[in-house]
């Protein structure tokens, strides 16, 4: 065990180490920049930095299979490769006090990295005049939303994630009256009405609008102008058997319904929501325009932000470059609709969005106190090699 | 000392581990406040052009949601409403049939064939395009035990369909028609498009000086614009679907694709706008006279009993494609079938009677530089 552990350290603390990842993230780089031109920068994200491996598909099929490192796996590998370096390795002691704080910016700047991959959220929120909203929808991820609505006044939302649905297992909880079985899903689609595509398969749909559509499978589209729309077929089934099956889709923009012991419940595939414990209220949306043209001056939206606590309740202007910052999100004016009525706000949640500027501060600190003290040093031998005037 | 080391090192390898294999299949619930309005979300294209219109006197402005464009509410004198919605969807969204008797279901109307379509809908000319108006009856009473009333407009555009839907009591939306058809003369499209883009805006009303940095976290700044000018009478090959590969002529626009779009183009004269799309389908798409057929019908012409009455083969590269051209009413077609081993391939050219025909040795010139990679 104990000869395990000395190979495991020897490994994880060697230099070596430390030159091939920085040489395979040299390359790794390189790549991703080039298939931006196919990908887009959203997706060139996910399969080269923010994963484990870099996956290919086998030509001619669907088997994919890693080529190279992704961007987590060598990025954990030098995080941990520096700190076993510094348990295993360096002293504490008052001479390397400069690298000590130059390797703990890099270790922050790693981990700030891993934290906002997997934390940050983005989303959008539309705002109509006058109307209160406390939640973001995601503009990648979507979730089956299934909705008790027989509360007059309430909604009871049981939110299952298209990686759920993906993945097809049988959703079960206790929030549900009957068991959620999705039996097939395809991450972007296109619906066809039954009556154009007389030769399609039978719809596996009995219920709701289903029986009327062909759900067609499409290529998952990358491009930052394009968008997927997913499409999961999802079996209910209660403790006395088959509800029935349902196709929903981000097609769909009606929720569809169906009564349940006694219970009106809607199933709708949505963008993803993330509530906010406070509302937003567009007071006024202004799109102004330089005098006698169509150019855009400025895009701005008056507010409303008031905290669910009560403790706030204020007007914020947000516009170009003024972004709202509160509770942990930023707001940024990114759009509008409706013959300028409605405007869209860009919304982000980034907790870790700090830990770069305190890297950054770390790292140049560490740098200046390490040359700061060569320099004396140098400085000191020198002047007492120097000889004596004669 | 080495024991403390191992562990910390031991807790560091495992966090790392359980950080990676994080994924988002966690299920939530929660309860919230019913919503004042109908927050159905869905999926208005983000990059739809921006559109204006003139709201006519007695239109009541409502909210909006994410599949609503514009929403109003007409209110007549004996209390009777109507319900107009402005709705946009990527791609043609099934075809003209399709929309019309999905639009024919809703006023409990039984649906109708390709045959029947030219004589319901009629065409409208607008300052936004060519607008296909249909005025549907309920012949049955629906809502509230008043007959209902559709008067809907659908306009086509190279990425995506319009639809204007004016929804109620009978007697309410036929007094309304007046007004339904002026409000279409009033739509425009915004060129910027609808998402703001601070490229749009001059340097010093972007707040960016001699290219300054954003504050931090700030989402990117649109992408910059490709230099025009110097690629024109250059062929180029613009766009590739997985299976087959095409060049498309230098002076045909690329259009923003849709999910169920391959490549897309816009084709402009002194004529009009025509549209080049390029989709495929798994299977036969119930095979080639079911499509020429369907082609006919959307040009309002009647089916043809056999495919050689109506299409000619072309063999192009090894490809067998089925080239269908027909005209009817100012409007003209130029479409290929491409039937591949496990899927079908269309290519299409519509729009006004002369630029399609005008077009059509260079529509011709295209099909025949497709190839399977």
């Amino acid at each position: 065990m104990r000869a395990f552990v000395k190979i495991l350290t020897d490994y994880f603390t060697s230099l070596r180490l430390t030159v091939i990842l920085l040489a395979l993230s040299l390359i790794l780089v390189f790549f991703a920049t080039l298939d931006q031109v196919n990908l887009g920068v959203w997706a060139v994200q996910q399969k080269f930095f923010r994963s484990l491996f870099v996956m290919a598909r086998i030509p001619g099929t669907e088997v994919a299979v890693p080529v190279f490192p992704g961007g987590y796996f060598i990025g954990g590998l030098l995080l941990i490769n520096l700190i076993a370096a510094h348990l295993y390795r360096f002293r504490l002691e008052w001479r390397k006090a400069g690298i000590w704080l130059a390797h703990l910016g890099l270790i922050l700047l790693l981990l700030g990295e891993l934290f906002s991959g997997l934390f940050q959220r983005e989303g959008m929120m539309r705002l109509d005049p006058g109307v209160a909203r406390n939640y973001a929808e995601s503009t990648l991820k979507t979730e089956l939303a299934i909705v008790d609505t027989t509360d007059p006044k309430f909604d009871d939302v049981v939110a299952i994630p298209e990686g759920a649905l993906e993945q097809r297992a049988t959703v079960q909880t206790p929030r549900l009256p009957f068991t959620v079985r999705p039996t097939l899903f395809y991450p972007n689609s296109a619906l066809v009405m039954r009556g154009q595509a007389p030769n399609a398969a039978p719809s596996p749909a009995d219920q709701g609008f289903g029986p009327q559509f062909v759900a067609l499978p499409q290529p998952v589209t990358y491009k930052e102008d394009e968008q997927n729309f997913p499409t999961a077929f999802v079996e209910l089934a209660g403790p006395e058997g088959r509800i029935g099956t349902w196709l929903v889709s981000t097609l769909l923009t009606e929720p569809q319904t169906f009564t349940y012991q006694g219970h009106t419940w809607s199933l709708m595939l949505r963008a993803t929501r993330y509530y906010q414990p406070f509302s937003i209220t567009l007071l006024k949306f202004s799109h102004d325009v330089y005098p006698g043209t169509d150019i855009p001056k400025n895009f701005s939206s008056r507010v409303r932000l008031q905290a669910e606590d009560g403790r706030v309740d204020r007007e914020v202007l947000i516009y170009m470059n003024n972004p709202l910052r509160y509770g942990g999100f930023t707001f940024y004016q990114a759009g509008y609709q409706n013959n300028d009525r409605t405007s869209i706000l860009q919304v982000v949640r980034n907790p870790s969005w700090v830990l770069p500027y305190i890297s950054c501060i770390l790292i140049v600190l560490g740098l200046l106190i390490q040359f700061g003290i060569h320099l004396f040093g140098f400085v000191r031998k020198r002047a007492a090699a120097a000889p004596a005037p004669a | 000392m080495v024991v403390h080391r191992r562990r910390c090192f031991i807790s560091l390898l495992s966090t790392g581990l359980i950080l990676a294999g994080c994924r988002d299949t966690k299920i939530t619930s929660y309860r919230v406040p019913k919503e004042s309005s109908d927050a159905t979300v869905a999926a208005a294209p983000a990059a739809a052009p921006a559109i204006r219109w003139q709201t006519p006197a007695g239109w009541q402005e409502q909210a909006g949601d994410a599949a609503r464009q514009g929403s109003f509410l007409i209110t007549g004198a004996d209390g009777a409403k109507a319900d107009m919605s402005v709705i946009t969807f990527p791609g043609d969204v099934g075809g003209d049939l399709a929309n019309v008797n999905r639009w024919r279901s809703q006023v409990q109307l039984p649906p109708v064939g390709d045959a029947d379509l030219p004589k319901l809908v009629s065409a409208v000319d607008a300052a936004a395009g060519s607008f296909l108006v249909v005025d549907l009856l309920s012949e049955a009473p629906v809502a509230g035990g008043h007959p209902a009333r559709i008067l809907g407009a659908i306009l086509k555009q190279p990425a995506q369909t319009w639809f204007f839907k004016l929804m109620g009591d009978a007697a309410l939306v036929e007094a309304q028609k007046p007004a339904f058809l002026n409000f279409l003369q009033t739509v425009q499209f915004s060129a910027a498009g609808g998402m703001a883009n601070t490229n749009d805006l001059p340097p010093d009303a972007r707040g960016l000086p001699g290219g300054g940095a954003l504050p931090p976290g700030h989402p990117e700044i649109g992408a910059a614009l490709p230099a025009g000018g110097d690629m024109a009478g250059t062929a180029v090959v613009v766009a590739s679907g997985p299976g087959l590969v095409w060049t498309a002529p230098a002076d045909w626009k690329p259009t923003a694709g849709s999910a169920m779009r391959k490549g897309s183009y816009a084709v402009t004269g002194p004529e009009g706008t025509g549209d080049v799309s390029v989709t495929a389908f798994p299977g036969d798409v119930g095979g080639d006279l079911a499509n020429v057929n369907r082609w006919r019908g959307q040009l309002g012409l009647p089916p043809v009993g056999t495919v050689a009455e109506a299409a000619q083969p072309l063999e192009v590269n090894g490809l067998r494609l089925l080239v269908f051209e027909g005209a009817n009413g100012g409007q003209r077609m130029i479409a290929a079938i491409v039937s591949r081993p496990a899927e079908t391939w269309f290519f299409k050219l519509t729009g006004p009677d002369a630029l399609v025909a005008r077009t059509k040795p260079a529509f011709l010139d295209f099909l025949r530089t497709v190839k399977a990679p």
